[in-house]
């Protein structure tokens, strides 16, 4: 049963995940192996699992469909479904990138569609990553489109582990080529894939205050500002960390918080 | 005592000077009761104003004494002894004397700042020597001699005066030409004093007599004609004018007609018939045209002379202008600002009858209006008195003090109200009066007439607006259900909603068909009640508990044993009349924000209860409430999910159609009697609860309307016949 595709299934909703799976069912070609309530569980399931295909719901608790693609390590990556009951500016954003979903309730002619193209890109075995660049671009628009709230938590991870930070515990974010780096105020590290801006456009930009061009500070974590060269600062946080403040910020810096 | 033509001019002279200083004297007194301004020191502001009263005395003693001395020299001389004429003619020589002085000195008093100016100081201060050294010598010459008039006295008069009329024209050159007025009058003073200077006991032509010892009559005049014009306008000029064309008429009806007529038939006779005849007829047709003759003279000086404003005209313009004003105030600036000039007055200004409510009622609320004499409190705020009330002005609007009393207004100030159906109603309030002018009877009615159509245009843009308002009031209810509705539809009908529900039906079709078709019910039950809220914008709270169960009870199948609900809605409230789909948001958030982010689900938990007014309701609910609803119904939203921060409830409420939408249209239909709280906390849950005001007239008229109206029987008759199964 080399052929089979394997197929994982992660919605929030048990009737709509026992729906598609009954439906799946019909196709020989398919083998489910499995199904995910939250987006962790669909992380954890798709690492542990390795399946070729995963239906991931847009709307889930923790973490969502799109936060998932973005958590999963790259290597690991399958061919993705996006699953939404109706959402205008979902749809738009992966018409637009060529990324695939399915509306709910899901017409079989279509997931037929969806499981072919999944198997004809597996023969070519397209590259993964074109694939995760697409997402990622929708993902991007999906969210500017929506203007989402500011971010309550920030999903991570620690090896195999999946840890949601409150956001509130993030003492300073530092880009690092591609990556970001995130302190918490207990000198925690972790390692996100994300875009600086990306990130600063959905955070609260009253709890958080850029000092350069790839650092990203929490305000209320800031301890002592020690004047340095230039008429520039290096700021200390509770955690001890110290950080340095550019030109043009240091400014901004002195205007508006150095000010009784 | 023969009287010629000589002597008959200077008496009537005497009497006509006598008379018009009588009246400056009344004017200034008038004026100067009004006006003593003190400032906080207690000094007179304006201690200058004493002089236009010096001015009408030495001009009244004058003519007083000098007709008894001139112009009745008989009739004096056999009542009083040598010594005292020759005294009361020094006396009357001696006013004569001052007039120029006083004149040269209110002519320089004009160019501001005389104490600081040495020159026209020093030229007021040679002007009231040579008067005094007058004085002297016509006392002197009196006692000494027993002739009145000193020669010598008179002669340094006409010399000095004549000098200090060359220095007066060098130093106001360039300045209003109306000064020249007062240096023609002087001028005219020193030509007496030449004539009487010459004075030697022989007659006159009468027109020396008149020139010489009358020319302060001309000095009133144009004091009179500068400062009091209205006033003297109206109470001599007219008269006058119409006294002399009426001579003038008989004299010349009497040449061209009756003589000519009866002379040459030789009608000597006073008795013949036709003489008398003509006479009466003359006389009749002179009666009859006295009218008209007083009405044209009326007008020639209304026009001509004073240039007052020709009402009609301004009618016309008041109409024209409050007509292109949409609010009262505009109406009410709009006159003022058309009064002013038309009336001369500088303050003209409308009060508000809010402050002015006293007098309103004083004035029996008719639209009367009353005199009232203005002053100025020292905090430089202008109060009304009458009697003992106090109205003090809107400051707003007020002409700055000084600038209203350095003219020399009179005492006339008057206020009329502005009979409006509706409060607040107006007075227009209209002083500072120029020239001396006194409003006489058509400045009332037409302030009257005025007033009253400002009343009339007011309250047309009171009905407009009122009209205005309650369209654009229904309007925005209006939109607002739409958008509710519009809402509910999406939100019932939300796509997301729909596509999710049929999801699980369809699911549900494939492992319980019976429980596919209950949820297929509710669907259909849901999107029936939706489109029947069209029907209006209230509905019962039992119907609005029917929906939201409907809507529950497919999220339930949904989300499984995720989503708990519970319903504690007394049965007794069903009929509380309620803006309808206004819970179903509250639902539908709290299932959204509350449920769907977290694994473990919630419970959504809906009670409402109703809070009876009573005395033991405490005072903070009572407050809240409004006082003609008898009681206040809570129906509050609780889920026990995600809960959210503070600043994203305020976000989601400032951005949030459905929380701000039922929230104005609690607004509209409660004003602040309703509310929609919201408190949420992380963790633990969001609570949303609606405070209504329940009438329990209003409540009772719903019911009523319920079992009469055909329509909303069905349901009605419904549940009694489920009671009467029951039973």
């Amino acid at each position: 049963m080399n052929n089979m595709l394997r197929v994982i299934i992660a919605d929030d909703e048990r009737p709509a995940r026992s729906l598609l799976g009954s439906m799946l069912l019909e196709f020989e070609e398919v083998s489910l192996i499995g199904e995910a309530s939250t987006g962790t569980e669909a992380i954890e399931l798709i690492e542990r699992e390795r399946p070729d295909l995963a239906f991931l719901d847009l709307q889930m608790p923790e973490i969502d469909g799109l936060g998932v693609v973005r958590l999963l390590r790259k290597n690991y990556m399958p061919a993705i479904a996006f699953v939404t009951a109706y959402d205008e500016y979902a749809v738009q954003a992966f018409e637009l990138n060529a990324v695939d979903y399915l509306l709910k309730p899901i017409d079989h002619g279509r997931l037929r569609r969806t499981i072919e193209r999944v198997s004809e890109r597996l023969e070519m075995s397209e590259l993964r990553s074109v694939e995760v660049e697409r997402i990622q671009a929708a993902a991007r628009q999906y969210e500017k489109a929506t203007q989402s709230p500011y971010l309550e938590r920030i999903p991570v991870r620690l090896r195999d582990e999946i840890i949601i930070v409150p956001i509130q515990q993030v003492a300073s974010i530092v880009a690092d080529a591609e990556l970001l780096n995130i302190t918490t105020d207990r000198n925690d590290q972790f390692t996100i894939s994300y875009r600086l801006k990306d990130l600063e456009a959905r955070l609260d930009p009253e709890r958080f205050l850029r000092l350069g061009r790839g650092t990203l500070v929490n305000i209320s974590m800031l301890n002592r500002v020690i004047p340095s060269h230039g008429g520039t600062y290096i700021v200390v946080l509770t955690n001890n960390q110290q950080l340095r403040v550019s030109r043009l910020q240091s400014r901004i810096l002195r205007d508006q918080l150095l000010r009784l | 005592m023969t009287i010629d033509a000589a002597n008959l001019i200077n008496l009537l002279g005497f009497i006509t000077g006598g008379a018009l200083y009588v009246m400056l004297l009344f004017m200034v007194l008038g004026g100067r009761v009004s006006f003593s301004v003190r400032n906080n020191a207690g000094e007179d502001i304006f201690p200058d104003d004493r002089l236009p009263l010096i001015t009408a005395l030495l001009g009244l003693c004058w003519n007083v004494s000098g007709m008894l001395v001139n112009g009745l020299p008989s009739l004096a001389q056999g009542a009083l002894s040598h010594t005292s004429l020759s005294l009361l003619g020094a006396a009357a020589f001696t006013s004569l004397g001052y007039l120029p002085a006083v004149v040269v000195h209110s002519v320089l008093r004009t160019t501001d700042s005389l104490r600081q100016r040495k020159g026209p100081l020093s030229i007021v201060l040679i002007a009231y020597a040579l008067s005094t050294v007058a004085c002297v010598m016509h006392f002197h010459s009196a006692v000494v001699y027993g002739a009145a008039p000193s020669h010598f006295a008179l002669r340094l008069l006409t010399y000095g005066f004549v000098a200090l009329i060359v220095v007066l024209l060098i130093t106001t050159r360039g300045q209003t030409n109306w000064r020249a007025g007062w240096i023609v009058a002087l001028a005219g003073f020193a030509v007496s004093a030449v004539h009487l200077g010459h004075h030697d006991g022989k007659n006159y032509a009468w027109w020396l007599e008149l020139v010489g010892h009358h020319a302060s009559i001309a000095l009133i005049l144009a004091i009179l004609y500068q400062d009091y014009r209205f006033a003297f306008a109206d109470i001599f000029l007219k008269r006058a004018f119409a006294l002399l064309i009426l001579v003038a008429l008989v004299v010349a009806s009497y040449v061209m007609v009756a003589s000519p007529f009866l002379s040459p038939r030789g009608i000597r006779d006073d008795n013949d018939p036709r003489a008398i005849g003509l006479l009466l007829t003359l006389w009749v047709g002179t009666a009859l045209l006295y009218p008209w003759l007083r009405r044209q003279v009326d007008w020639f000086v209304d026009t001509i002379v004073l240039r007052r404003t020709d009402y009609g005209r301004l009618r016309v313009e008041v109409v024209s202008a409050i007509n292109k004003q949409d609010e009262a105030v505009g109406v009410l600036d709009a006159i003022c600002k058309l009064l002013g000039p038309a009336l001369t007055a500088l303050d003209v200004r409308w009060v508000s009858s809010e402050t002015a409510e006293t007098i309103g009622q004083s004035s029996g609320g008719s639209k009367h209006l009353f005199s009232l004499t203005n002053q100025f409190d020292d905090t430089g705020q202008v109060v009304l008195i009458k009697g003992a009330r106090y109205l003090p002005l809107k400051k707003s609007g007020s002409q700055p003090i000084d600038k209203v009393r350095r003219s020399r207004s009179s005492d006339q100030s008057t206020s009329v109200f502005i009979p409006t159906a509706e409060a607040p109603q107006y007075f227009l309030f209209v002083a500072g009066l120029q020239g001396g002018r006194r409003l006489l009877s058509d400045d009332i009615a037409m302030l009257e007439s005025l007033a009253l159509l400002a009343a009339r245009r007011i309250d047309a843009l009171r009905v407009n607006h009122e009209r205005c308002e309650m369209t654009m009031r229904e309007q925005e209810i209006g939109k607002l259900v739409t958008e509710a509705k519009l809402r509910a539809l999406r939100a019932q009908l939300n796509p997301h909603f729909l596509f999710n529900a049929l999801t699980t039906i369809s699911y549900l079709i494939q492992t319980s068909p019976k429980r596919a078709q209950s949820t297929l019910m509710r669907l259909t039950g849901l999107l029936r009640g939706v489109l029947r809220r069209s029907a209006g914008d209230f509905t019962t709270l039992g119907e609005e508990i029917d929906l939201i169960e409907d809507y529950l009870e497919i999220e339930q199948a949904r989300f499984e044993e995720r989503l708990e609900v519970k319903i504690e809605v007394p049965s007794s409230l069903r009929d509380l009349r309620v803006p309808s789909l206004i819970l179903q948001p509250l639902v539908e958030n709290a299932v959204k924000h509350g449920i769907t982010p977290t694994k473990s689900g919630g419970t959504v938990l809906v009670t409402a209860r109703l809070l009876r007014m009573s005395r033991d309701t405490p005072v903070a609910e009572i407050n809240s409430m409004d006082r003609e609803a008898d009681s206040i119904l809570k129906i509050a939203v609780h889920d026990t999910g995600a809960g959210v921060t503070e600043r994203e409830l305020l976000l989601r409420r400032k951005q949030g159609v459905g929380l701000s939408n039922i929230e104005r249209r609690l607004e509209c239909h409660y004003g602040e009697t309703a509310s929609l709280l919201v408190s949420s906390v992380v963790g633990s849950g969001t609570i949303s609860e609606i405070s209504l005001p329940i009438a329990r007239a209003v409540e009772q008229s719903f019911k009523d309307l319920r079992t009469s109206s055909p329509d909303l029987m069905a349901n009605q008759t419904s549940s009694v016949t489920k009671e009467t199964r029951i039973i």
